[in-house]
């Protein structure tokens, strides 16, 4: 069977990146605010965000800092560094095949995009660049925290979508210690009966595979806010928790970590929540944070 | 002849100091210890117990989603309470002196507290008294006990500050937050001056 070439098309460095004020916004969940009221920090972590800095593509969108007409890396790097403030952000061009550098102490991965080709092929046809090789190695081997959008066609995460293509990076992540799927909300939990929040319409599910459904959390985009919707908007939200929690627990490893941001995220905050649907739940940042016991 | 004025304040619920006492009579003089000792302040409360009972508002939930509250922690049962005398030991001297019981908690403590001073006056001239006080506290220092938190596998089992083991910020440096405090005015000194006309 012909080997699949999955590789970006350009050719760039990694890019700098300022660091972006601590301001709340509102789109934000509640669990930010409370732990940037608290002193937040968020130093010791690193987040590449690999995604699109050099294309003529360009999104509208406000994150609260206003209006902005720009790439859709620039939007999710920045979504990212709001959440996690102190950590050291990378942004990382498609035009970059080669491998991730990781540097000292916890690192995060997002990708906010997907890899696709015609359904049927096996895992192990797909030729990887460097770039998504490493990726996946460093999630399967616990080496990094990789925050992979779940997909916005609707389908499992490892399915067909109407194009008759499948997200072949979401199915190499599946089994990966430290690797997190991140679908969407339409917006912000609440456990309240009435502010329960629904999945996005568009958002891919976790599926019927309980590998899936072990390492995948949903959370709130707001649309309405921000004017963005999909899952690339909710993965760096996960990759910012991620950040915040790899701060205060300094010597876990990447999959502690995964393995806590996972383990802590809530049901009661979804409507009609099933495992399916929605994985582990809605990532909640403030039970991540807290003990499991304490006298 | 010199007398000592002293007017004394007995007050119960805040805290007060003595600054003139009509005394008749001193201990040196043969007067009975009893008649000689008068009872110059009294108080249920201090600025560490409001301190302390800053702690007790607030909570928050557990990885599980138990709530935590602060309450259980801080809220004590006996609020901290101080009396003070004062001993008439000549016509223009006395002694002063006090104890305060303390407070506990389960998570703080504030030490039993022991005041010691003296108060001397002269009149420089004709209906006209000027009076010295000094007092310095011993003790009476309000401790915040940490707690031990799990956080299981991700960080273990760890002693932390109680109000800020569910924080962003790393469990041992949640520990510089522990209060320490010591009474706002441990040492007195105060002049009185009256002037009758």
């Amino acid at each position: 069977m012909k080997a699949l070439a999955l590789a970006g098309l350009f050719s760039l460095a990694v890019l700098p990146f300022a660091t972006q004020a601590q301001t709340a916004q509102s789109w934000m969940h509640s669990d930010v605010k409370s732990a940037w009221s608290q002193g937040y920090k968020g130093q010791g972590t690193t987040i590449t965000v690999i995604d699109d800095y050099s294309s003529s593509n360009m999104l509208t969108g406000n994150f609260g800092t206003g209006t902005k007409t720009q790439r859709h890396g620039d939007f999710t790097l920045l979504e990212a560094s709001m959440v996690a403030p102190s950590a050291n952000m990378r942004a990382m061009d498609f035009s970059n095949a080669g491998a991730v550098g990781l540097s000292n102490g916890l690192n995060v991965l997002n990708a906010s995009y997907g890899m696709y080709a015609a359904n049927g092929y096996a895992n192990n046809q797909i030729g990887w660049s460097a770039r998504e090789a490493s990726m996946i190695s460093y999630a399967k081997n616990g080496t990094a925290v990789v925050v992979k959008a779940a997909g916005n066609d609707g389908v499992a995460v490892t399915g067909v979508n109407s194009a008759g293509n499948a997200d072949y990076l979401n199915r190499a992540l599946v089994g990966a210690q430290s690797a997190i799927f991140v679908g969407a909300l339409s917006r912000n939990g609440s456990n309240m009966i009435l502010s329960q929040a629904s999945l996005a319409s568009y958002s891919n599910v976790a599926g019927a595979d309980k590998a899936v459904q072990n390492n995948f959390v949903v959370v709130g985009v707001d649309s309405s806010q921000t004017r963005l919707q999909g899952t690339s908007f909710a993965a760096p939200i996960v990759s910012g928790y991620v950040a915040v929690l790899g701060s205060k627990f300094t010597q876990a490893s990447a999959t502690q970590i995964t393995n806590q941001l996972l383990n802590t995220a809530r049901t009661d905050t979804i409507a009609n929540y099933n495992a399916a649907t929605h994985g582990r739940g809605e990532a909640s940042l403030s039970r991540a944070l807290a003990p499991v016991a304490i006298r | 002849m010199n007398r000592l004025c002293l007017i004394a304040v007995c007050s119960l619920m805040f805290a007060s100091s003595a600054s003139a006492l009509e005394l008749e009579t001193s201990w040196f003089e043969g007067a009975s210890f009893l008649k000689a000792t008068h009872l110059i302040e009294m108080r249920q409360g201090s600025s560490l117990s409001r301190s302390a009972a800053s702690l007790r508002n607030g909570g928050y939930q557990l990885a599980g989603g138990e709530d935590v509250s602060m309450r259980r922690w801080y809220d004590t049962k006996w609020v901290d309470v101080g009396a003070s005398f004062m001993t008439q030991l000549t016509d223009n001297v006395g002694f002063i002196y006090g104890l305060s019981t303390g407070e506990q908690a389960q998570k703080y403590t504030i030490a039993p507290s022991l005041k010691l001073g003296l108060v001397a006056q002269f009149q420089p001239a004709t209906n006209m008294v000027v009076s010295f006080r000094a007092t310095t506290l011993l003790g009476g220092s309000l401790n915040e006990k940490s707690c031990t938190a799990d956080y299981g596998d991700i960080g273990g089992v760890q002693r932390v500050n109680c109000r800020l083991a569910a924080s962003t910020l790393a469990p041992q440096e949640t520990l510089n937050y522990l209060l320490r405090e010591r009474p706002l005015y441990r040492n007195e000194v105060s002049v009185n001056f009256k002037w009758k006309f």
